[in-house]
């Protein structure tokens, strides 16, 4: 007899979230010859962005997909991924997340099974103007999700933070210069057509999770447990891949159609722009000591596995 | 049960309750998603589901138009700024059959230019003109018809909060996208003036003809309506300049219109209160509203019938007019049921890949399914629009206003008919820009 | 009866007061906020602060809006019942919506408290949000009073009146 399970997702059918999710959801009807069904509820018809955790909890859906940067405070150690340290690319980035999770099995996610973890592709600035020095960034408006406020406010940039529904008027109007956010959204949503300018800073990704309900997993029968179990780690890296070659396929798109301007910061531009950053992660490892966390350890240990996975 | 039989019970217990039990219409889908909800899964899945949707409807930064539009309307209600707007209406075009309603949906097509929300340009719009409409002796019928119309053009006429969602599901330039809705909405308000035009013609008594007036009383008439004509070149300057964003227009709006009100000494302390107070229980009512049909909306999403119907129809095998042909009927229906960006937000995901295999060019078929679907926030049972002018138009019945709207229902079918043979009136504007 | 009624028309007076300072205070921040990004910086977190302000504004304005029976109800069949009827049915509406937001306001508040006890900040301000999710609980439970007040009146007096 079919399970089925019901899968939710919170951005547009077409964004990459969405995409690992029909991938999954195909590699496991297959691999369990149908046993298993999943309905996928794209773009938020059954949960939103910031209800997700809390929903799949509360059994509203089976599976969701979360943004943990969109719950601050929330999940403090795997959000240490989304600190300034130097994730080159997602497929990087995802095995990190995975390997650290594994590690140090937060609190936050005892209430549910973790099916797999990847990130975001690394946050660039696309711009009307050319930002080539800190002081082209200096009093720039940039929308960002709340993540990078920190980042662009060390930096000299104002952040605003709106919806990304909001973006493409705000920047046709002028209310922002510009974005600062990975780069497959050059492509997808337009942006090369007003921001002709990327300041390659590769600082800051979003760490995501799939999760499900515990009641439901524990209900399901070990040779499919097994099966899901099996997908984890193949997941992470097949997101972080895909995501990693769109990002490429979004620049050269942008590159031909639009004629953008990549700019490279030169090594020492590069180290001044990291100096100002090390502040955030020293904040963030008093924040992670004062609720008992091991700090100094976490940082240390996503250093070493960049080294181990790039 | 199968999911589907639940999701056509659960309709028709929300048709008992709102017509059998005449239970507010925001309550009642609330309460029917709720149930649908716990019923599939369980009690507490579907309680957390409405206490989420509660609070992130009612926090949602995209909503706070509301109130501030829905402020600036009623402002220009007790300091009668409206008042003199429509007796320069009046003095203007209210020898002509319908003029003032005319002039309604013209200025409904102007709001809409500024406010991306439809049940914003209603509550605006009603608290504004319904008043003078019904003091020049113009029937509710057409008044409120005509209203409720107009206020759809809120998300044809860009900004619009439709066209963004679309573009954003099928990654498409928003502001091509934007362009292309100009010219349709153009269309629509010219189809809809018609209308007025065509039952004023039918109807005398509907809409009946003013006096003709001089030319000299024409423009010593223009005086008045000079504070209105300031408020609307300032909103639309700060705009075009850049100097905010739709969403800010509202507040912007509504400081302007305060301000004004307070240099020409024309609004009281207590009709200052006056306007506070009401806004506020519009804003409570039209957002209940919004957030009842989001409720509903994850009930019938937890269905699968909008995706079962979706994948059905991409499968037919007919002939790709047939095909688009009941694709806008389902929307047409859909929109009659469930909140149109949830509809969306499902459907567009499966129609999309459709259309384009059927070679429509994706922006025409954006473009066209604004129409369409914006055509069901005028329909029962869930017509948010519909009922937010029914709730404001003082001493009108919910029926009246539906059968209003009724008459105006042939100018959508010929507008997208229109649009239809001609898509040149969507892609026009967007291939100018390139 | 008599006193519950003071209780929830006094209740809802201060409910209206704050979402009245809460509406000002909207239109000033926005209005502040496009001034002082033209002469100097944006404030910060406009977008988060307008929307729990919203929030509030919405869910104390629920109580005295159905108070005014200005949520709007479809008629056409239901005025056609006898006066007994329409006594009967509108009891039960009221009652079942009374326990609807009654229920929800539990909720909203549990949410609240898992937001607290999360730890959950907004995202650009950083700052604990839970006690707007409290507010909004809060404005459910004012509903549900009217409702209550609602059906208990629905048995004393006509509803034809
Ligand atoms: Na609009
Ligand atoms: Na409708």
């Amino acid at each position: 007899k079919t399970t089925s399970l019901n899968y939710a997702n919170f951005p547009p059918a077409p964004t990459f979230p969405c995409i690992q999710m029909e991938r999954w959801k195909t590699q496991v009807e297959e691999r369990t010859h149908g046993a298993v069904a999943i309905n996928t509820f794209p773009g938020g018809t059954l949960l939103g962005a910031k209800d997700m955790m809390d929903g799949v909890i509360n059994g509203q859906a089976d599976i969701g997909c979360i943004c943990m940067a969109y719950q601050p405070g929330r999940f403090t150690t795997t959000n240490a991924t989304s600190l300034p340290l130097g994730i080159p690319d997602a497929k990087t980035g995802s095995l990190v997340l995975l390997d650290l999770y594994n590690k140090y099995q937060p609190r936050a996610f005892e209430k549910v099974k973790v099916l797999t973890m990847f990130v975001s592709a690394p946050a660039n600035i696309m711009s009307k103007y050319p930002v080539k020095t800190l002081s082209d960034l200096k009093g720039l408006d940039l929308r960002a999700s709340g993540g990078a406020a920190q980042i662009l406010k060390s930096w000299g940039a104002n952040q605003i933070g709106m919806p990304m529904s909001a973006t493409p008027e705000a920047l046709q109007k002028g209310v922002v210069n510009g974005l600062f956010s990975s780069l497959e959204v050059m492509k997808d949503l337009k942006f090369a057509e007003i921001c002709r300018n990327v300041t390659m800073t590769n600082t800051v990704i979003y760490p995501f999770a799939v999760i499900m309900n515990k009641n439901k997993w524990n209900a399901l029968p070990e040779d499919v447990k097994k099966i899901m179990d099996g997908l984890v780690r193949e997941q992470s890296a097949w997101t972080g891949e895909y995501m990693d070659n769109h990002v490429e396929e979004s620049i050269n798109w942008s590159k031909q159609t639009y004629d953008i301007n990549v700019i490279n910061l030169s090594d020492a531009e590069k180290t001044e722009w990291d100096n100002k950053l090390a502040p955030i992660i020293e904040n963030w490892i008093d924040d992670a000591n004062k609720k008992n966390l091991p700090g100094d350890q976490i940082v240390t240990d996503i250093k070493n596995l960049i080294k181990t996975h790039r | 049960m199968s999911l589907t039989v639940i999701g056509i019970t659960g309709i028709l217990i929300l048709m008992l309750l709102l017509f059998v039990f005449s239970m507010p219409v925001s309550f009642a889908m609330a309460i029917v998603g709720f149930c649908g909800f716990s019923y599939i899964i369980n009690f507490n899945a579907g309680v957390n589901m409405v206490s989420s949707e509660l609070w992130s409807v009612y926090s949602k930064y995209g909503l706070t138009v509301i109130p501030l539009f829905i402020f600036m309307g009623q402002i220009a209600f007790y300091s009668g700024v409206n008042e003199k707007l429509y007796k320069a209406a009046y003095k203007w075009v209210g020898h002509i059959r319908g003029g003032i309603a005319m002039a309604t949906v013209l200025a409904c097509s102007a709001f809409a230019a500024i406010c991306g929300s439809n049940t914003a340009t209603a509550a605006t719009m009603t608290t504004v003109a319904f008043p003078q409409m019904t003091k020049y002796s113009y029937k509710p019928l057409l008044s409120t018809g005509a209203i409720a119309c107009g206020s759809t053009l809120g998300v044809v006429i860009p900004p619009s909060v439709v066209l963004i969602i679309i573009g954003l599901s099928t990654e498409q330039s928003i502001a091509k996208l934007f362009y292309g809705g100009i010219g349709a909405g153009i269309l629509l308000s010219i189809l809809l003036m018609f209308t007025v035009y065509v039952l004023c013609r039918l109807n005398p008594s509907w809409g009946p003809v003013g006096p003709q007036f001089s030319f000299k009383e024409k423009l010593s008439s223009l005086s008045g309506a000079v504070e209105m004509l300031i408020l609307f070149f300032l909103i639309m300057t700060g705009l075009y300049i850049g100097y905010f964003t739709p969403s800010e227009a509202g507040g912007a709006g509504a400081f302007f219109c305060l301000v004004i009100s307070v240099v020409r000494r024309s609004l009281s302390w207590k009709n200052f209160i006056s306007a506070v107070k009401d806004t506020l229980r519009v804003s409570s009512m039209v957002i209940l509203l919004i957030a009842g049909a989001m409720i509903l909306g994850k009930f019938l999403a937890l269905t699968r019938i909008p995706f079962n119907i979706a994948s059905w129809v991409a499968s037919l095998p007919v002939s790709g007019t047939v095909v688009l042909a009941v694709i806008f009927l389902i929307y047409a229906v859909g929109g009659a049921i469930m909140d149109a960006l949830a509809l969306l937000l499902i459907t567009i995901p499966i129609f999309f890949p459709v259309a384009q295999e059927l070679g429509c060019d994706p922006l025409w078929f954006a473009v066209i399914i604004t129409v369409v679907t914006t055509l069901g926030a005028v329909t029962p049972p869930v017509g948010a629009t519909t009922y937010v002018v029914a709730g404001m138009a003082k001493g009108t019945e919910l029926k009246e206003v539906f059968k209003g709207v009724s008459f105006f229902l042939p100018a959508y079918i010929l507008c997208i008919i229109l649009l239809m043979i001609f898509p040149a009136i969507i892609t026009f504007l967007p291939t100018l820009l390139q | 009866m008599k006193f519950l009624e003071k209780i929830n028309t006094v209740l809802n007076k201060c409910a209206l007061a704050i979402a009245g300072g809460i509406l000002v205070f909207m239109i000033l921040l926005t209005f502040a906020n496009i001034v002082l990004r033209q002469v100097w910086v944006p404030v910060r977190g406009t977008y988060e602060i307008m929307g729990f302000a919203g929030a509030v504004l919405t869910a104390f304005a629920m109580g005295i809006t159905q108070k005014k029976k200005e949520h709007i109800r479809v008629d056409i069949l239901f005025n056609k019942f006898p006066g007994k009827i329409k006594k009967i049915l509108s009891a039960i509406n009221a009652g079942i919506c009374c326990a609807f937001f009654f229920v929800s306001g539990l909720y909203v508040a549990k949410k609240a408290y898992t937001l607290y006890e999360a730890g959950e900040v907004s995202e650009t301000l950083r700052i604990a949000y839970y006690p707007f999710t409290y507010a909004v609980a809060a404005g459910c439970f004012l509903l549900a009073a009217v409702l209550l007040s609602d059906m208990l009146l629905a048995f004393s007096k006509d509803v034809n009146k």
